[in-house]
C-alpha cells in the first residue's frame, strides 16, 4: 500500500547517520513490511536501514543476528536452523510466508512489539539485543520490552542467542485458526538439566494473550529443583494459564487463551523433555 | 524522486514518491502481471524477485529497489519462447482464471534457484503465501515439480 505524505526516502550508511536522521517526523525502515500497511500521522520521511551493514549472521559461541537480516536469512543459515533441535527454523516457518520472511527483518519485527510468533520464543532462549540511541549498549530482549523501548527511537543493530548445550531443550507453540494467520496464543520453553537430570533453570513466554510475549516467572519458577515429570509439568502449565494476562478480542475468549495456555505449556514442555531424552539414547 | 534500477535485466531510471510501493510503480511502468490482489501482503498476486528473492511487491517501498535488481513475469520468456515454469503452468493446466499465475511463476523462480530438487512438500510451503482463489492447488504444484524435472535435464 502505498504511503501518501513521505517527501523524502534516505538510505544511510551507517547507524550513528541513521540514528542522526530519526525524529518526530522520520521512522526508521526495515523491511518495510509492517511500516507499509498503516498511515503514520505526521511522518514525512523515512530512513530506510537497508544500505547499514547489518545483514549478517554469524555462529560464534551463540549466534550473532544483524538487526537487517531477513526472517528467511535466519531460517536458511544451516548452524540456526540446527540450534537446540531446530526450534527457531520450526518457528520461523511459521511466521507469514517465504514472501514475507524474505523481506520482514528481525530488527523489524521485534521494534515493532506486536503479534508476534518470535518474541515468545527469543524471551524463552534469552536473547539479548545491541541497541544504538547515540551510544551502544546490550541487554536483554525481557528487559527492552519492560522498559518500554521499542517504544523509543534505539535502533537494533544486533540480537544474541547464547549457546546452549547437551542438557538444554525448547520447544515452541503457535495455535491458530488457519495456517497463515496470527496465533490465536502461542507459547515457548526452554529448560536446563542439571547433572543428576534436575531442572536447573527453566523459562516459560506466552504471547498473543493477545498482549505480546512476555516471560511467566511462576511457571518457570515451579519448575526448577525438581525432575521434569509429569505432575511438575501439569503444575507449571496450570500456573501460567492462571497468571498470563488473558484478555478477550476478535480473535479468541480470555477463557479460551487460558485453556490454549494450559495445553501448550504442556506440550511444549513434554516436547522439551522429549528431546532432552532423545540426545541420552 | 528520481533512480535506476534494473528491471527484467534491462537498465531503467525511474520516478516514484518516496512512500510508493514497489507494486505501484512497476505497474505504472507497464508491467500488468504484477497483480494487486489484496495489498496487504496476503495474497501473493504481486510476488516479483528482488535481487533473485520473491517478495510481495506491495509491502516493499519502491526507493528500496534503487541500483537493485528486479524481475517480474514481463521479463521471463525469450523470444516469444516460455519459461519452462510457465510453459508447464499452461499445458499442465494449472492456469485457471490465471490471476494467481504470475505471482506463482516469480515464487516458483526463487525456490528452484536455491533448490533446483524439491519435494512436494518443499513446494506446497514455498507458495505458503500465494493464494489462488480459484482453490487450484494441485495443479500448480504439479507444474513446479515439472519444470524443475525439465530445468534439471536442460542444465546437465
Ligand atoms: C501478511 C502478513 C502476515 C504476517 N504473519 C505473521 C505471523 O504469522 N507471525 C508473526 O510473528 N508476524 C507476522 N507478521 C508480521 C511480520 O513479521 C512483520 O511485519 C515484520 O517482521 C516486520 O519487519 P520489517 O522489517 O518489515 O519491519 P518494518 O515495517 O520495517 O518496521 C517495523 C517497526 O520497526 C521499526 N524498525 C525497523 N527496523 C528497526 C531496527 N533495526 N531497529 C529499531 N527499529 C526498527 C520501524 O520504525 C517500525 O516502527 C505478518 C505480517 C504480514 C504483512
Amino acid at each position: 500500500m502505498s504511503l501518501t505524505g513521505i517527501t523524502a526516502y534516505l538510505q544511510p550508511g551507517t547507524l550513528e547517520e541513521a540514528y542522526g536522521l530519526l525524529d518526530d517526523r522520520s521512522i526508521a525502515v526495515g523491511g518495510g513490511t509492517d511500516i507499509i500497511r498503516h498511515p503514520h500521522i505526521g511522518v514525512t520521511t523515512l530512513v530506510d536501514l537497508g544500505a547499514l551493514p547489518l545483514r549478517y549472521l554469524r555462529h560464534e559461541s551463540g549466534f550473532a543476528i544483524g538487526g537487517t537480516a531477513t526472517l528467511s536469512d535466519m531460517l536458511e543459515h544451516p548452524g540456526l536452523a540446527a540450534h537446540l533441535d531446530g526450534v527457531v527454523a520450526e518457528m520461523l516457518r511459521g511466521v507469514g510466508s517465504p514472501l514475507l520472511r524474505n523481506a520482514a527483518t528481525i530488527g523489524g519485527h521485534l521494534a515493532r512489539g506486536r503479534y508476534s510468533d518470535i518474541v515468545p520464543l527469543l524471551l524463552a532462549l534469552d536473547a539479548t539485543l545491541t541497541l544504538f540511541d547515540g551510544t551502544e549498549r546490550t541487554l536483554s530482549l525481557a528487559d527492552y520490552y519492560r522498559a518500554g523501548l521499542h517504544r523509543s527511537r534505539a535502533l537494533i543493530s544486533e540480537i544474541g542467542l547464547p549457546p546452549a548445550g547437551p542438557d538444554t531443550a525448547a520447544a515452541f507453540l503457535k495455535f491458530t485458526r488457519v495456517a497463515f494467520d496470527y496465533a490465536l496464543l502461542n507459547c515457548a520453553v526452554q529448560v536446563r538439566l542439571d547433572g543428576r537430570g534436575m531442572v536447573e533453570e527453566a523459562r516459560v513466554a506466552v504471547g498473543e494473550t493477545p498482549a505480546l510475549g512476555a516471560l511467566v516467572e511462576a511457571a518457570a519458577q515451579s519448575l526448577e529443583g525438581g525432575p521434569l515429570d509429569d505432575g511438575r509439568i501439569d503444575a507449571s502449565a496450570e500456573l501460567a494459564a492462571a497468571a498470563i494476562p488473558a484478555q478477550d478480542d476478535q480473535r479468541a475468549s480470555a477463557e479460551y487463551r487460558r485453556a490454549l495456555c494450559r495445553v501448550g505449556v504442556r506440550r511444549a514442555l513434554f516436547r522439551a523433555r522429549g528431546r532432552l531424552e532423545g540426545r541420552r539414547q | 524522486m528520481t533512480f535506476d534500477l534494473v528491471l527484467n535485466g534491462v537498465r531503467r531510471t525511474v520516478q516514484a514518491a518516496p512512500g510508493d510501493s514497489l507494486m505501484d510503480l512497476l505497474r505504472r511502468l507497464g508491467c500488468k502481471s504484477v497483480k494487486n490482489g489484496c495489498d496487504d501482503g496476503y495474497c501473493g498476486a504481486c510476488a516479483v524477485l528482488l535481487d533473485g528473492r520473491a517478495v510481495n511487491a506491495c509491502l516493499v517501498f519502491a526507493a528500496r529497489a534503487a541500483g537493485h535488481r528486479v524481475d517480474t513475469l514481463e521479463g521471463l520468456s525469450r523470444e516469444g519462447v516460455l519459461h519452462p515454469v510457465q510453459r508447464a503452468a499452461l499445458d499442465l493446466g494449472a492456469v485457471q482464471c490465471g490471476f494467481c499465475t504470475p505471482g506463482i511463476v516469480m515464487t516458483a523462480l526463487d525456490l528452484l534457484a536455491r533448490n533446483p530438487r524439491p519435494t512436494e512438500h518443499e513446494v506446497r510451503e514455498a507458495l505458503a503465501g500465494n493464494y489462488c482463489r480459484c482453490t487450484g492447488y494441485v495443479k500448480p504444484v504439479e507444474a513446479i515439480l515439472a519444470a524443475a524435472a525439465e530445468m534439471r535435464e536442460a542444465a546437465e
